[in-house]
């Protein structure tokens, strides 16, 4: 099967502090949902950012379908032509746009004709019509990560980016948003790349887990693998 | 927003505010220092004589106990503000502002009219007291303002986690005054800076200060040099008392802008109303008392005082209207500039440009644009709005700084991957979520300007006409209720113009995303 995604000896510095040291991974089409998953200040965030191409690493390669996206601290092609969806941690939705303007925000940029039936579209699928017009600060959080997510998948991307997309939802909401992405993942058939802190959910959830420690990779996988594992850095980790 | 194009661009635009407004003060201290090729000794000399030191003492006396008082006082005034439950607490913070939205020496005139109707000696009204009166009830509000929003800042949860091992007294002192202690420097040095600058208030009172020391040895005497060795002294003096608290002046923000993430821990005094007797009493003695008196005082004696007033003013309003205006425009295109290339540097010689004192900025931008070559700048108004670029850039850029600070990296990251250009995500995110921050700017930079005589007399062309000149010259010969009237007009003109700003404030940038 092809691969879509390939870090290649990729290594970020922020100062003195290396973030990922030297990291190589393959990821391959209809992976499905990818976990990344690490302690605090392990690298996972920036593996997302530098893959969205908002950080470039010092050394290595990225591939994205075979393209090199970025190579010797440049990047080749710059984030939004890289077709990646990211919900950021905070969902950065932006505070003086309604529901409406910030889901139609990219397909006006692509200067889409049809883009006000596109996003109604997904307004209903998400269940949010009736939020169109209201304000982020008008909108639960539940709300506001449906937001996020339907604002990042509109563009049709081929590879969705989440950084702890669940974090600070009740049980409900965590399992609709879980669910969601299922269905997108099937539906849309895009790789979903999802750093989370729970690694329960992770195995539940992904076809693939990628565990980072130090900066390095401690283990890539399978979810049966990671349960079988004899790997200690990711028993400790995984508390098995 | 910082491709290598528009970084250029903006860096060509600090080259040219480099030029025109910096270049003028370095050459003045330079010629300061040296003549042709000599130091220029012989002109520091006549600054150790008795006068001239005792008018230096006079400034320093005047602008360092207008500070401690302002921020002594102020900081009482922004507790009760900030964590006591007030009624009317929005009006009262509005009112509270009144103050330094006026030009100082409309103040003044106010007070001395004040003193004069309640037959306080001479000897007090015209003296140094009266003017570190007068300046500490202009500045209190600033001061006030400035420590409010650090008081805001404190999060509940650290002031609770306080109060749960010791009193409050000892959580107040320990914790609470070391976590506002930037603001409270920044404060004083802010207000230091503007009362050692201040002109009209002593010279109105006939208080000699180092300021009308140099304007008397430039305007009366056209002793350049020394004016110039007189300046440069003056603005070594406020480094001086500036630079152990630069850190301060240049991290702590000035305003504070949107919903706050944490919650701000309020008390529920036993007496409530006392605290709100105690804003009233302020407000009544130190806002409506004197603006009473300009309107007792100006319509004394039957010759209809405002009416010539308005009369004699005429031609300075539309003059001060659009040169403060578009000077505002400049001051705030500037400050966003500066603020989007934010380094320490440019810091730097912003806080440069503010601690110069506004008479070594007015003669610096003579001595710089009064010659043949550049006489097409120094003839119009283009040399006061340097002037007023000069004064008041630094406070605009720090609170524009302040409103991008606010702004998470994200938005513009989640822009970009959606493929927003830096031009595109400039205009449609970082432009609107900046909207408060600019306006606040443009408003100040308007405010200052209009009260700003210090520099701009100095510098104004032939057929020019601004309201503070106009009205410090014609009160020398016009008698009591004239000024009274000619203050209580500019007072006017300076309400309707925040009437205005306040007005487009809740239409145009009303903004329902900001509502919760």
């Amino acid at each position: 099967m092809e691969t879509i995604i390939e870090f290649k000896n990729c290594t970020k510095s922020f100062g003195k502090n290396t973030v990922l040291n030297d990291i190589s991974f393959k990821i391959k089409k209809d992976t499905g949902i990818v976990s990344v998953l690490g302690k605090s200040g392990s690298g996972k965030t920036t593996l997302l950012r530098l893959l969205a191409g908002l950080e470039i690493p010092e050394k290595g390669e990225i591939f994205i379908n075979g393209k090199t996206v970025c190579k010797n601290g440049k990047n080749i092609i710059p984030p939004h032509k890289r077709n990646i969806g990211f919900i950021f941690q905070d969902l950065a939705l932006f505070p003086h746009f309604t529901v409406f303007e910030n889901i139609a925000f990219g397909l006006k940029l692509k200067k889409q004709s049809d883009y006000k039936n596109t996003v109604n579209e997904i307004l209903k699928k998400f269940e949010i019509y009736s939020l169109k017009n209201n304000y982020p600060n008008q909108l639960s959080g539940g709300q506001q990560q449906l937001v996020a997510l339907a604002r990042s998948l509109v563009p049709e991307p081929e590879i969705l980016l989440t950084d702890e997309p669940t974090a600070n939802l009740d049980v409900k909401l965590k399992k609709k948003i879980e669910e969601l992405l299922n269905d997108i993942v099937k539906q849309n058939n895009i790789i979903i790349l999802s750093v989370t802190h729970d690694h329960k959910d992770a195995i539940k959830q992904s076809s693939e887990i990628l565990m980072l420690n130090k900066g390095k990779i401690a283990f890539f996988g399978t979810s049966d693998e990671i349960i079988h594992t004899k790997n200690i850095s990711v028993t400790e980790f995984l508390e098995i | 927003m910082k491709t290598p194009k528009t970084k250029y661009f903006l860096w060509l635009i600090v080259a040219i505010f480099a030029v025109t407004i910096l270049l003028p003060l370095l050459m003045l201290i330079f010629e300061a220092l040296f003549t042709e090729t000599n130091f220029a000794f012989d002109n520091f000399l006549t600054i150790f004589q008795g006068e001239v030191l005792k008018s230096i003492a006079n400034s320093l006396i005047i602008s360092l106990s207008t500070g401690l008082l302002s921020v002594i006082i102020g900081t009482g005034l922004a507790f009760i503000l900030t964590k006591i439950k007030l009624p009317l607490k929005n009006i009262l913070r509005l009112i509270l502002l009144l103050p330094l939205f006026l030009p100082p020496y409309i103040t003044s005139v106010a007070w001395t009219d004040f003193w004069l109707f309640a037959g306080f000696p001479k000897s007090f009204i015209y003296g140094i007291p009266s003017v570190i009166f007068i300046l500490t009830t202009v500045y209190i509000p600033l001061s006030a303002f400035i420590i409010s929003g650090s008081l805001e800042n404190v999060s509940a949860s650290i002031e609770e986690a306080g109060e749960m091992m010791s009193s409050y007294k000892t959580v107040f002192f320990k914790i609470i005054l070391p976590l506002i202690r930037p603001a409270l420097f920044s404060s004083f040095i802010l207000i230091f800076i503007l009362s050692v600058s201040e002109f009209a208030v002593p010279s109105y009172l006939s208080v000699n200060v180092f300021t009308t020391e140099i304007f008397t040895q430039f305007t009366a005497f056209y002793n350049y040099s020394s004016a110039i060795a007189h300046a440069l002294v003056l603005t070594l003096i406020c480094f001086i008392i500036i630079f152990p608290g630069k850190h301060y002046l240049l991290q702590t923000p000035f305003v504070s802008f949107g919903k706050k993430s944490h919650k701000i821990k309020y008390y529920s005094a036993e007496k409530p109303f006392i605290y709100f007797l105690v804003y009233l009493t302020y407000i009544i003695l130190f806002v409506f008392l004197p603006v009473m008196m300009l309107i007792i005082q100006s319509t004394e004696g039957s010759n209809f005082a405002l009416m010539q007033s308005i009369k004699q003013l005429l031609p300075a309003f539309s003059d001060t209207f659009l040169l403060t205006i578009s000077s505002a425009v400049f001051i705030t295109i500037l400050g966003l500039i500066f603020a989007l290339l934010r380094n320490k540097i440019l810091d730097y010689i912003l806080l440069f440009t503010f601690a110069v004192p506004a008479v070594v900025t007015g003669i610096a931008l003579i001595k710089f644009y009064n010659t043949p070559a550049l006489n097409f700048i120094y003839g119009t108004s283009a040399v006061i709005i340097f002037a007023f670029i000069s004064r008041f850039i630094f406070i605009s850029e720090k609170i524009i700084a302040t409103g991008l600070e606010q702004i998470p990296p994200s938005y513009l990251e989640a822009a970009s991957v959606m493929g927003a250009s830096p031009f595109y995500s400039f205009k449609k995110i970082l432009l609107p979520l900046t909207s408060e921050a600019l306006f606040t700017a443009f408003f100040t930079a308007i405010i200052f300007s209009i009260g700003e005589l210090s520099a701009v007399i100095m510098v104004y062309p032939p057929g020019i006409s601004l309201l503070s000149v106009r009205i410090f010259t014609l009160s020398a010969n016009a008698p009591q209720n004239m000024v009274s009237a000619m203050c209580l007009t500019a007072l006017l003109f300076t309400l309707i113009i925040i009437f205005i700003m306040l007005i487009i404030k809740n239409t145009v940038f009303k903004k329902q995303w900001k509502q919760s």
